[in-house]
Formats: structure tokens, C-alpha cells, sequence
């Protein structure tokens, strides 16, 4: 009866330099207080979608929209990102980008004070935003300190204090570990509760999947087609079509169970061996006494919350840090920069060259060749690997799963022993993320010494390596993962919830089960994850 | 729709401070470091031919960006950061930022921001040295070993390595990021080097 | 003491420059002996009242700089200008004094002001429209990024065993596409998390903490004033 508090028909967006159409034709609606999730396989503009209904498309970034778009009765393309503060609030995935002030309170004033509401007004509305995602004991506390969870709820609650109508939120836990998404979500319920229309891409689906009264499906083509749940969208179009898309389907929705299993059996002599590690910046503690080893061609997980020591501990692994107390041995020896292959959770860190050719050749010339040899082994091999195409291509152009394969691919040119690997899954859809696992598969079979840090609980069931977890810089779990499964007592400080379907496998059957069935269900989906 | 006309959007200021904390890390380096070396190792007399680093902080932005204001924030705001993270001369930077970014931007205003040619920017690059050359002579008395015809030489350095480091390094510099990437097709460097219609 | 040291750090931060700078001005423009020690004398009770620590890293870069300066000016003045060394002894004294006070007023003046309350000041006080100053907020936030960045780029290119020495302009050109790339993504990010919350939307804001030009700004202000004046006073009677 009621119009719709946001209203899509047949929206087109094309990007000007771009060939072809980033949307070609979505439509939906959602009335108030409904929580729509929007999925889809990356690239296939969900960003772009969120972004043309808070406004920043076109007045901030260019783009030619076409077709109806109404959020709250107002017109998101005529009126612009600004003009909709305060009846749109916008989360996305990177809690770094997003905060301004130097204190929590202040961030919280900071739409407030934009909208030169009176100063009273100001303080209540930001008290009561930062209430509702529990962060007013943090109020006097400088932003920078708080862990990336924390900032990210100040993004949420930041975004509240204009008390918009609609919340709209682009993978809010992408960088946030299993547990404390759980969390958000559960704020996001709240808000749900309270009225508020919410619409979430989300790629790990089970988060939202209860929450949501409808799906969004955008294909890769731009299209979309709306369903009432996950549920019938995988009834609908497959679960093994939609995996192989890219899009996250909780694998209880895979139709069978593959067996066999990535073996990272304990190898020979210790290739990593960490014993009382030590490290200090000044007056903080990264990491203390903390002791690690690997075995040659094993398989070794880190797990732990962000600000935990993870990837202070891949850099003394590297080589990297200069002041430590404590024995760090890698492959017999110091560490050292040249023995190991890092491979980097933000790809572009790492990249020194223009194309893709040119970075893997750049690697390769690193081992001795000469600048044109080096360049035609760098073609051979991404026309062996099937992604000839991207030999020209400019890497910042590419898509993140695809940076990602082509750090790695760099990394594995330097034919080194050790592999360090800072959080490889991070900001990948389910396509990339398997052929992410696959590539760690490749490297166990060949007999490399893997070391990885990660906080997607699904790769370490599938990948079944023996974890040490971290917390506050000490190791605080080590064994394998039946053994963390079977300590529920220490999930909390690290972090770390299993998948839904994992958690009610594990209640059900336990964790032998837990894993064997769950790590054969994800492998149904996804051919390449089998040995 | 965007970008046109001669305000600035919030993405071309974001993008403005982004780039001078960039900057400003790069000054400390070089006020800590390097001005002590060339001191050293070149001689006072010489020393400036260093100097131009010190104005990409109006210079780099300005040229991606090409509306009026940027290369003044930006060389202020580099300053602000040299401020918050703590460089000796703390309380000069301030003035010297705001100065040589209003310099340089005298420079781009008197082409109307619509010349970007190597003679246009050298002489962006070259302009706060208006502000540099007497007031490092002023304040910090800096040419007072100095010979009349040496404080010449010294003076003029200060122009050459503007012009050349923070006015045909930045372009080149750009320019290639331009030319070969879509990094920079949001500005306007980036339309003008790609030949996009605003 | 500690209520002149809260005193001192509550100042507002216009206010602080614009004396700072006077301040300097003057040291520079009468350089005489009279003037250069009521400066130094001054600028160290202000950093001593306002209690600054000083990190060890810019104590030893000053000291640095002030030896570099010694030593550069001594050598010069005697073989270039060919003074004497007793004289030449005498105007590098002078000049180190000049470069000393203004050394102590930068550290009384980065020591007690906060930036964030300098960028409010900017816009409060000396009228800078806030879209502006506000950005110093945005340098400020993302200088740690930045600076982490610039570490783990290095890092990676150690890992990779890309050459630095042997070609250093090819290495500022692997370093300066990915800044510019990852800088221009942040700055999308951030523009559009402040647009979304009405940053720019008017043109003029409610503060909730605002800076203020306060009573002990003008004492301040006025204080400062007349040491300035007593030391002119002191150098014309010489």
C-alpha cells in the first residue's frame, strides 16, 4: 500500500571508459524495514549498485545512470551523495577509509556538526549512535587504537547518527574476523528491528541469510533477478553454476560430498623453527615468546584476531624485522628477505610494474634473466596457466581476485622454499578464493614449506593444516584443527567461529566429522579444490 | 558532470591531503636528512640544488588535479604534516607552506590553469622560490658566509632545481602514470592526456 | 606549574602562531646580541613551562642541524669571507642563536598544539572556509597509512630482490604508480564516507568543540608583546 522505501526499475550504469554496461537492467524494491542482500559474482557491479542508490553515482564518480531510482521518495542521481545525508547511510568494507577525526566522540559529532544542527543535538544524536553499537566507553579513545572491529562498528555508528531511513552497507566484514561479524550483524538485526531499511552485500551469505527477507541476484551480465531466500536461489539456478560464479554459497547447499584431502603431512627436518620470539615497537609488544615451527613441505595455519602479532610474525619470518629477542631459523638459517616468498594481503604493495607480463618478468629477472628472455618466459607462462589474456593488461586495472593470483604467480617465479602468506583469501569472491586454495594445494604437492595466516575459518577446513593461534601476541593454541574445534573455550580470544553448517556438523557429529563432511561438501562445489 | 568546472570536489580534496601526507613524509626525510648531507657533501654554495623537493607539495597535486586552490593546500597541508610529525623548524613550516603554495598558485593563475606545458609547470615549480630564496636569507640568515656573487649563484639554484624537480619531474612523472594506466582518468590530467570530452 | 603548563597547551593555536612568528620575525630582522638572547631566553621558558618532551630523534636532529650549521658558517666566513676567526667565531654565535630560538619557539609551538584543534582554529579563526582546513584532518589520519605503506613497499621489494642501487630511478618509478593508485582509491573512499555524511553540504558548521580566543589569549598575546618591545628597547640603548 505503502510506497516502496526504495524503489529500483530497470537501472543501467555504464562507467565512461568502460566497453558495455556495469548494470544492465536491475530492478527491486524494499519497503521499510525490510534487509534486502545482494549477491552476486564480483565485478558484476554490486558496488556500482550501492553506490548509484546513495547518490555517489554520478555526482561523485562519473557514470551515465539510466533507468528509475528512488530511495525514500527521493532521487539519489539528481540529488547527489551530500544532498542525501541524513536519509542514506552508507558502511563500506574498509574501516581505515572511512574515519576522519582523531577520537571516537569526535567522529561521531563529525555528520552532526556537517549538518549545523545545534550543538546539544549534536552531542545527544552522537551519544545515542555510539550506544547502539556499544562503543560508548570508548568515546575519549583516539580511533587509531581501537582493532579493525571496533573501527568498523564507529563506521556503522557514524553512519546512524543522521538517523537515516535506509543503511545501506558494501561487505561490511570483509576485513573482520568470523566472530566479531557475528557481531555486527547482530546490530544490524537491532536496526532492522528498529524500522530501518537495510540493504547488505554480504559475501559470506550465512551472516545475513536469516536476517534478509530477500536476495538480489546480479548475474555477471548485469541483470538481476530478486528471490525470497538463499534458499531459492540455489534451488533456482544450481549451487554449482552459482559457485563457480563466484558467489558464496554455504556449502550445506552443495548437492554431494568429495572426498580426498589436501595433504600437508608433517615433513621432514623443520624448515621454520621460532623459539621465545620476542618483538617491541617502542612501547608496544607485537609478539611475545612466541615459538613456531614447520617441517619441510608442511602446511602450518596462524590464526587470531586482528592486532594479534599475525603478520609482525610473517615479516621476522621474512627477514624483516630488525630488532627481535628470541631464535628465529629459516630453511637452516637466519631469516632473510631472499628466502622466502611473501605474498602480500594487499597485492599492490608488491607490484612494481606496469603489466602483468612485465611484473612476472620482473621476478623472473630477479632469478637471472635478461630483460626480453625474462619477458617472453613471463608470456609462456600465463598462456600455460590459461590467462594469456591478462598479459597485457595493467595490473592496477585488474580485479582483485586477479591481482591476487598474479601476486602470487610472482611470488612462486622466485622458486623459494618458504611461503609466507598474509590473509590470501582477503576481499576474494568464492572463484578466486578456491583458486587461492588450489594454488596452496599446488604448493604442499610440490613440497614447500607454507606458512599461512588467515581469518576465513572455511580455507582452514578445507585445507586442514595444524594451527597455532595467536592472541595479543602470544600463542595460545597449537594443534590441529579437530583439536581447535574441540576447545570451544578459546574461540573467543581468537577470533575464530566456525561456518555455520561446520558449528552444527561439529554439535551434531564432532570434529572429526566436522571436518570431513564440510571440507567435502566445499570440494562438491568447486572441482579445483580436489587433490 | 562531475569535475567540470572550477570547484573543487570533495574527492579532488581528499585526494589533495592524501598526496601531501605522502609529500610531507618525503620532506622530513629530506629536511632531516638529506639538506644536512648536500651541506656536507656539495657545500652550502651548491646545497640548493636540492631545494626544488620542497615544492612538489604544490606542484604534484596541482597538476593532476588543474583547478584553482589545489597547489596552494596541498603545499600548506605537506606543512601541517611536517608540523604534526615533528620537524625542527616547526613553527617556520607553517608560513613557508602557506607562502610557496600561494606562489606557485600565482604561477598557474597567471595561465588561467589552462597552460600545462613544461614551460608553464617549470614555472610553477619555480615560483615559491619567490617565497624560499629571501626568506631562508631573512630569517635564517642562511647566505651570510656568502659573497655577493655567490648569493647569486645560491639564489638562482634555488629557481633551477624548482623548475626542474617540482616542475618537469612532477610532469614526466605524471604524465607516464597518465598515459599508461586509468589510475589518474578521474582527474583532469587524465581526460586532458586521454582526450575524454568532461 | 602545571596550571601555567595547561595554560599554555589551551592557547589557541592561531594565537601561538601568529606570536611564534612574530617572534621570529623580529629575532631575524634585529639581529643584535640584546635581542637574539631575550629570544632564546624566552622560547626555552616556554618550552620548559609548557613542559614539552622532546623526542630524542629531533633532539639529535636538531643538534645535528645546528652543528652542521656551526661548522659550515665558521668555515666559510673565515676562508670565503676571510674574517678573522675571533669575528667570524662571533657571527656564527649570532646566527646559531637566530636558528636555536626559532629551533625552541617550533618545538613550544608543535609541542603543546594539537593539530586536530589547529585545524578548527584554521577555520574558526582565521576564517579558512572548513572544507579546507578540514583536510588537515585527512592528511593527519592518513599519514600512518601512508608511512606504512611506503615500509611494507620496500619490504616486498627486498623480498623480490628488486634492485634500489643500481637503477634508483627506476625503483622511485616501481614506488611512485602503486602510492599514486592506492592514494587516489583512499581518497575516493574517504570523499565519499564524508559527502555521505553531509561533509560540504553547507556552508557553514556548528563546532562542538570550538577554539576560542580567550583571556589568556590576550595575556598571552599582550605578555609576549612586551618582552618583545622590552628587548627592542634593550638593543636601541646599546
Amino acid at each position: 500500500m505503502s510506497e516502496p522505501v526504495v524503489l529500483v526499475r530497470d537501472l543501467k550504469v555504464a562507467y565512461p571508459l568502460a566497453k558495455g554496461y556495469a548494470l544492465s537492467g536491475v530492478s527491486f524494491e524494499a519497503r521499510r524495514g525490510e534487509f534486502v542482500l545482494v549477491v552476486g559474482p564480483t565485478g558484476s557491479g554490486k558496488t556500482t549498485l550501492l553506490l548509484t542508490l546513495a547518490g555517489a553515482i554520478p555526482s561523485l564518480i562519473p557514470a551515465r545512470v539510466e533507468g528509475l531510482v528512488k530511495v525514500a521518495g527521493r532521487s539519489p542521481a539528481e540529488e547527489g551523495l551530500a544532498g542525501l545525508a541524513g536519509t542514506v547511510g552508507v558502511v563500506f568494507q574498509d574501516p581505515e577509509s572511512q574515519y576522519v577525526m582523531p577520537t571516537v566522540i569526535e567522529e561521531a559529532y563529525f555528520p552532526g556538526e556537517n549538518l549545523a544542527l545545534p550543538p546539544s543535538e549534536v552531542e545527544r544524536r552522537a551519544r545515542r549512535a555510539l550506544e547502539l553499537v556499544g562503543l560508548e566507553e570508548y568515546s575519549d579513545r583516539r580511533v587509531e587504537t581501537l582493532s579493525t572491529g571496533l573501527k568498523q562498528r564507529l563506521a556503522i555508528a557514524s553512519a546512524l547518527v543522521l538517523d537515516p531511513e535506509v543503511l545501506l552497507l558494501d561487505e561490511p566484514t570483509a576485513h573482520i574476523d568470523m566472530r566479531t561479524a557475528r557481531e555486527i550483524y547482530g546490530i544490524l538485526g537491532e536496526l532492522k528491528r528498529e524500522g530501518k531499511t537495510v540493504v547488505v552485500v554480504e559475501h559470506r551469505v550465512e551472516l545475513a541469510e536469516e536476517l534478509a527477507d530477500k536476495v538480489v541476484y546480479i548475474r555477471g551480465d548485469g541483470t538481476s533477478r530478486v528471490y525470497p531466500s538463499i534458499r531459492d536461489l540455489v534451488g533456482e539456478v544450481g549451487a554449482e553454476r552459482l559457485a563457480a560464479e563466484g558467489v558464496w554459497i554455504p556449502p550445506e547447499y552443495a548437492p554431494c560430498a568429495r572426498g580426498s584431502r589436501i595433504a600437508g603431512g608433517p615433513g621432514g627436518d623443520l624448515d621454520v623453527e621460532v623459539e621465545g620470539l620476542t618483538v617491541r615497537f617502542g612501547p608496544i609488544t607485537a609478539l611475545s615468546d612466541v615459538s613456531l615451527e614447520a617441517g619441510r613441505g608442511e602446511l602450518v595455519a596462524v590464526l587470531g584476531p586482528n592486532g594479534s602479532g599475525k603478520t609482525t610474525l610473517l615479516k621476522a619470518l621474512a627477514g624483516l624485522v630488525r630488532r627481535y629477542s628470541g631464535r628465529v631459523s629459516v630453511a637452516g638459517g637466519p631469516p632473510h628477505p631472499s628466502k622466502v616468498a611473501f605474498v602480500a594481503q594487499v597485492p599492490e604493495l608488491q607490484f612494481t610494474e606496469r603489466t602483468v607480463a612485465e611484473e612476472l618478468a620482473s621476478a623472473l629477472r630477479s632469478q637471472g634473466l635478461r630483460g626480453g628472455e625474462a619477458l617472453r618466459r613471463a608470456r609462456e607462462l600465463l598462456e600455460a596457466r590459461g590467462l594469456g589474456e591478462l598479459s597485457d593488461a595493467v595490473v592496477y586495472e585488474l580485479s582483485q581476485g586477479e591481482k591476487r593470483l598474479v601476486s602470487f604467480l610472482e611470488m612462486e617465479l622466485l622458486e623459494r622454499r618458504v611461503y609466507l602468506l598474509d590473509e590470501p583469501t582477503f576481499g576474494l569472491d568464492m572463484k578466486y578464493s578456491a583458486l587461492v586454495a588450489a594454488e596452496i594445494g599446488g604448493l604442499v604437492k610440490r613440497g614447500k614449506t607454507v606458512v599461512l595466516v588467515t581469518h576465513d575459518s572455511w580455507l582452514l577446513f578445507l585445507l586442514n593444516p595444524r594451527v597455532y593461534g595467536l592472541s595479543k601476541g602470544r600463542v595460545v593454541f597449537e594443534g590441529d584443527l579437530r583439536e581447535l574445534l574441540a576447545r570451544r573455550g578459546l574461540w573467543g580470544e581468537l577470533g575464530f567461529l566456525p561456518p555455520r553448517y561446520a558449528l552444527k556438523l561439529l554439535e551434531e557429529h564432532g570434529p572429526e566429522e566436522a571436518v570431513s563432511e564440510y571440507s567435502a561438501r566445499l570440494r562438491c562445489l568447486h572441482e579445483g579444490l580436489g587433490a | 558532470m562531475a569535475g567540470g568546472g572550477r570547484k573543487l570536489t570533495t574527492v579532488e580534496l581528499t585526494l589533495t591531503a592524501v598526496l601531501s601526507a605522502l609529500v610531507g613524509a618525503v620532506f622530513l626525510f629530506w629536511s632531516n636528512v638529506v639538506w644536512d648531507l648536500a651541506q656536507l657533501t656539495l657545500g652550502l654554495l651548491y646545497t640548493p640544488v636540492i631545494y626544488g623537493v620542497w615544492f612538489i607539495g604544490a606542484t604534484l597535486p596541482a597538476y593532476i588535479i588543474r583547478k584553482p586552490g589545489v597547489a596552494l593546500l596541498g603545499e600548506f597541508l605537506a606543512a601541517v604534516f611536517e608540523l604534526a610529525y615533528g620537524s625542527q623548524f616547526a613553527s617556520t613550516v607553517l608560513l613557508y607552506g602557506l607562502m610557496q603554495g600561494l606562489m606557485s598558485e600565482l604561477a598557474l593563475a597567471a595561465t588561467g590553469y589552462r597552460r600545462w606545458g613544461w614551460a608553464a609547470m617549470a614555472a610553477a615549480g619555480a615560483a615559491p622560490a619567490l617565497w624560499a630564496a629571501p626568506a631562508d636569507a631573512l630569517l635564517y640568515g642562511i647566505v651570510e658566509p656568502l659573497t655577493g656573487e655567490q648569493r647569486l649563484v645560491f639564489w638562482s639554484l634555488y629557481f633551477v632545481s624548482g623548475a626542474l624537480i617540482a616542475g618537469v619531474l612532477v610532469k614526466a612523472l605524471v604524465d607516464y602514470v597518465a598515459r599508461n594506466s586509468s589510475i589518474l582518468d578521474a582527474f583532469a590530467v587524465g581526460r586532458e592526456v586521454k582526450g575524454i570530452a568532461r | 606549574m602545571r596550571a601555567l603548563e595547561r595554560e599554555l597547551r589551551e592557547l589557541n593555536p592561531s594565537v601561538k602562531l601568529l606570536a611564534v612568528l612574530a617572534g621570529v620575525l623580529h629575532a631575524a630582522l634585529l639581529s643584535s646580541a640584546a635581542v637574539l638572547l631575550a629570544h632564546l631566553l624566552t622560547a626555552a621558558a616556554l618550552v620548559a613551562l609548557g613542559r614539552v618532551r622532546v623526542r630524542r630523534v629531533f633532539a639529535l636532529g636538531a643538534l645535528a642541524t645546528l652543528a652542521g650549521y656551526t661548522w659550515v658558517n665558521f668555515a666559510l666566513f673565515v676562508a670565503n669571507l676571510g674574517l678573522a676567526p675571533g669575528e667570524a667565531l662571533a657571527r656564527v654565535l649570532l646566527l646559531d642563536a637566530r636558528i636555536a630560538a626559532i629551533i625552541l619557539y617550533s618545538a613550544f609551538f608543535a609541542g603543546t598544539t594539537d593539530p586536530a584543534a589547529l585545524a578548527s582554529s584554521l577555520s574558526l579563526q582565521l576564517k579558512v572556509p572548513y572544507v579546507y582546513a578540514f583536510m588537515s584532518f585527512v592528511t593527519l589520519r592518513s599519514a600512518p597509512i601512508v608511512l606504512g605503506d611506503l615500509e611494507n613497499m620496500v619490504a616486498f621489494r627486498r623480498v623480490k630482490g628488486y634492485a634500489s642501487w643500481r637503477r634508483p630511478h627506476r625503483y622511485l618509478l616501481s614506488l611512485s604508480m602503486p602510492l599514486l593508485y592506492l592514494s587516489v582509491r583512499r581518497a575516493a573512499l574517504l570523499a565519499i564516507a564524508m559527502e555521505s555524511r553531509g561533509f560540504g553540504k553547507l556552508p557553514h558548521r556548528t563546532y562542538v568543540r570550538p577554539t576560542k580566543v580567550r583571556k589568556r589569549d590576550w595575556a598571552f598575546a599582550g605578555l609576549y608583546g612586551a618582552a618583545i618591545a622590552l628587548a627592542t628597547a634593550a638593543s636601541l640603548f646599546r
